[in-house]
C-alpha cells in the first residue's frame, strides 16, 4: 500500500487546516484584496470611473461621494493605477461577503473618510459618458 | 436476450466538476452508445467582444474558465499583439511563461485529486488538494490572485516580480515538488489504482489522430504534439521535451500528466535562473485591424484563438476553440463498450472543462 | 525578438468543392483543428482550419444569407460533427449530409440560432 507513507506523515504532522474565524491567516503582501478610497485626497476627477472595465465605480461630483459596487469589482487595480492623487488604493485584506444588492458609498466628514451602505441604483451600470 | 436501457449521467454528478450531460445506452451493464448534450453553462462570451473595448476583453477571456484562466489571458493577449504588430518585452514573455507553467501545475494537481475521487480514492484526493493550496499561495504572492491571476494585459504583464522574490520561491517550490513526488508514486505504483486504470478507455493511435484528439489524451496514444513547440512566450528558449506514453489507456494519460508536472517544475526553475531584466510592458496605440489565428497549449490540450478586428475598438469576431470541445468525439468513442462503473473514470481522464467548452 | 506569429495560409474555396478538398487533406495526413463562423452583414464566413506538422492551413467558404447551407465533411473527418452541430444550433446554418445529426439539440438553448445575423437576405 503505497499510500501508507503519506498517511503516516500526515498523521504525525500538524493539521493542514486552521480554525477560522478564531485564527486567521496573515494577508499575503501584494495580494489583491479590497479597493478603498481616502476621501480627503479625492478631488472627484472621475478618472477611476472612466477607466473601470466593469463600471463598478460611480463618482458624484455634486454631492462629493465615491461609490463602489463590490459585486461588479473584479479587483483589476486599474483605478488604483490611474488615480493621480493616490486616493484609491488596493489593500491586501480579503473583502468579505456582500449580502444583497448594495453599494458602498464613501464621503468626507471633517477630514475623515466615512462610508455607509446604500441601495444599488437600478440595473444600469455606473454613469459613463456615451462613447 | 439483452435488455437496453438509457441512463442519464449528469449534469449533477459527484464526480463531475462541471455540468455535462451524457445519455448512456446500456445493454446489461455495458455501455453501447453515449450521446452528449451541452449548454448548461453557455454564457455567450464570444458576443461580449462586440460590446467591450478590446483592452477590457482580457478580463472576459480570463474568466472563460477558472482552472485554465492564466493561459486564456495570455493567449488572447498574444493573439491580439500578433495582429497589431506589438512586440512584447522579453521579461514580460518570461513572466508569462512562469505564470503559464504555474497554472499548468495547479491544473494537473487539481485534476489528480478529481481523478482519484472518480475511482473512489478519497484520501488521495484530499492530499493532492492540500498541496494545491501551497501552489495557490505562491500564485497569490506573485500575481495577486489565487485562481484568476489577472496578470497579463495587451502589451506585457500587469505587474513585475522582483528577482529576489523569485529566488525566494525556489526552495518553496522544491519542497512542494518533493511532496508531490511522494503522492504521485501512489498513482504510479499502487496495485488498486492500477487495477482501476490499466486497460480502461482504450483509444488507438489511428483513432486519436483521425478524431482530432488534443492534449494528454492524444499524447498518451503516442502522438507527440504539443503546441508549446510553436515557440511563443519564451518556450522557444527553455529546455523541455514533449511527454508521450504508449499505453493508450487511462493509466497512460495519468502518467503523461504526472511527467508533465516534473517538466513544468523544471521549466519554472529555468525561468527563475535565467529571466532577463528589462521593462514589462509597452504602450499600445491604435486599434486591431485584420484577422489572426493563434494556437497555444493549455493544460488540457491545444486551444485555438481567432481574432478579427475592423479598425474600431470593438472586435468583430472573437472565437475560442477549447481542447475539451475537440476531445468530445474521442470521449464518445472511448465510452463504447465499457462498463458502467468505468464511465466516471473515462469522462475524467480527458479532463473535461465544460465552462471552457461552452464559453 | 520579432513579433511571434505562426505560419498561416488561407485559401478561398467554393462550398461545393469543400467535401472533395477535405477528403484530399485527410489522405495527406492533415487533422481538423477548428471550424470558425463569422457573421457578416449578409453572409456567413466559414473558416475550416487544418494542421500538419506545426503549420496551419485555412479554407475559407462564404455562404450567403439567402441560402444558408454548407455540405458536411463528416465523411472524411468524423470529428467534425461537433463543429457542424454547433453551426446548426447557434447560427441556423443547414448542413446536409451530417452524420450524427442532433437536429438542433446539441446545445440546450432557449432561443433558436442566437448568433444568426441581424440583417436579412438582400
Amino acid at each position: 500500500m503505497r499510500i501508507s507513507g503519506v498517511v503516516m506523515k500526515s498523521a504525525v504532522s500538524k493539521p493542514a487546516t486552521r480554525l477560522y474565524p478564531f485564527s486567521k491567516r496573515a494577508p499575503i503582501k501584494r495580494s489583491r484584496g479590497r479597493i478603498i478610497v481616502d476621501m480627503p485626497l479625492c478631488n472627484q476627477c472621475t478618472l477611476c470611473m472612466l477607466k473601470c472595465p466593469t463600471g463598478a465605480i460611480t463618482v458624484d461630483k455634486a454631492n462629493k461621494t465615491w461609490q463602489i459596487d463590490r459585486l461588479r469589482c473584479v479587483l483589476c487595480g486599474v483605478c488604483a493605477k490611474v488615480c493621480m492623487r493616490k486616493a484609491v488604493v488596493i489593500k491586501e485584506a480579503h473583502a468579505g461577503p456582500v449580502i444583497g444588492k448594495k453599494v458602498e458609498i464613501f464621503k468626507t466628514l471633517e477630514d475623515m473618510t466615512v462610508w455607509a451602505w446604500g441601495p444599488a441604483g437600478g440595473d444600469a451600470p455606473a454613469k459613463k459618458p456615451a462613447t | 436476450m439483452a435488455k437496453r436501457m438509457i441512463i442519464p449521467f449528469g449534469p449533477q454528478h459527484p464526480v463531475l466538476p462541471e455540468p455535462l450531460h451524457l445519455d448512456l445506452v446500456l445493454e446489461d451493464e455495458k455501455v453501447v452508445e453515449a450521446v452528449p448534450s451541452l449548454g448548461f453553462v453557455h454564457r455567450g462570451l464570444e458576443r461580449l467582444a462586440e460590446k467591450k473595448d478590446f483592452n477590457d476583453l482580457v478580463f472576459v477571456a480570463e474568466r472563460i474558465c477558472g482552472i485554465c484562466s492564466a493561459i486564456h489571458g495570455q493567449s488572447y493577449c498574444t493573439t491580439v499583439e500578433a495582429l497589431m504588430g506589438v512586440e512584447c518585452p522579453e521579461r514580460a514573455n518570461w513572466l508569462r511563461a512562469f505564470w503559464g507553467e504555474l497554472s499548468r501545475i495547479h491544473s494537473h494537481v487539481l485534476w489528480l485529486g478529481l481523478f482519484a475521487d472518480s475511482f473512489g480514492f478519497e484520501s488521495l484526493f484530499m492530499h493532492s488538494w492540500r498541496l494545491r493550496e501551497r501552489i495557490l499561495d505562491i500564485a497569490e504572492e506573485t500575481a495577486g490572485g489565487r485562481v484568476i491571476f489577472g496578470a497579463t494585459k495587451i502589451g506585457g504583464v500587469n505587474r513585475d516580480v522582483l528577482n529576489e522574490d523569485l529566488k525566494r520561491l525556489g526552495p518553496e517550490l522544491r519542497s512542494v515538488e518533493r511532496e508531490l513526488r511522494g503522492i504521485c508514486r501512489v498513482f504510479e505504483e499502487d496495485a488498486s489504482v492500477k487495477r482501476r486504470l490499466v486497460g480502461v478507455g482504450f483509444l488507438s493511435k489511428e483513432s486519436a489522430a483521425s478524431l482530432g484528439a488534443v492534449g494528454p489524451t492524444a499524447r498518451a496514444s503516442g502522438i507527440a504534439w504539443d503546441a508549446r513547440k510553436l515557440g511563443y512566450a519564451a518556450y522557444g528558449q527553455l529546455q523541455w521535451e514533449t511527454v508521450t506514453a504508449d499505453s493508450c489507456d487511462c493509466y497512460g494519460r495519468c502518467m503523461v500528466r504526472v511527467k508533465e508536472l516534473w517538466m513544468s517544475f523544471d521549466m519554472i526553475y529555468q525561468v527563475i535562473d535565467r529571466i532577463p531584466d528589462g521593462p514589462v510592458e509597452v504602450k499600445v496605440n491604435g486599434f486591431p485591424n485584420g484577422e489572426c489565428f493563434g494556437r497555444f497549449e493549455q493544460p488540457r490540450g491545444e486551444v485555438v484563438y481567432y481574432v478579427k478586428g475592423n479598425g474600431t475598438k470593438y472586435l468583430q469576431r472573437f472565437r475560442v476553440r477549447t481542447p475539451t470541445f475537440a476531445n468530445i468525439p474521442s470521449l464518445v468513442t472511448m465510452l463504447q463498450g465499457c462498463d458502467l462503473s468505468e464511465v466516471p473514470v473515462i469522462t475524467l481522464c480527458i479532463d473535461p472543462c465544460i465552462s471552457c467548452c461552452e464559453r | 525578438m520579432s513579433v511571434w506569429r505562426e505560419e498561416q495560409k488561407t485559401d478561398g474555396i467554393d462550398r461545393d468543392a469543400l467535401p472533395g478538398r477535405a477528403a484530399e487533406l485527410m489522405k495527406d495526413g492533415y487533422r481538423l483543428v477548428a471550424v470558425t463562423c463569422t457573421t457578416l452583414d449578409y453572409s456567413f464566413e466559414l473558416t475550416y482550419s487544418f494542421d500538419r506538422e506545426h503549420s496551419l492551413l485555412n479554407l475559407r467558404v462564404v455562404v450567403p444569407n439567402s441560402d444558408p447551407s454548407v455540405p458536411s465533411i463528416t465523411d472524411s473527418y468524423f470529428c467534425a460533427f461537433t463543429y457542424e452541430n454547433e453551426l446548426q444550433d447557434l447560427f441556423g446554418l443547414k448542413v446536409p449530409g451530417l452524420k450524427l445529426d442532433f437536429g438542433g439539440n446539441f446545445y440546450r438553448k432557449a432561443v433558436s440560432a442566437p448568433f444568426r445575423p441581424a440583417g436579412e437576405a438582400k
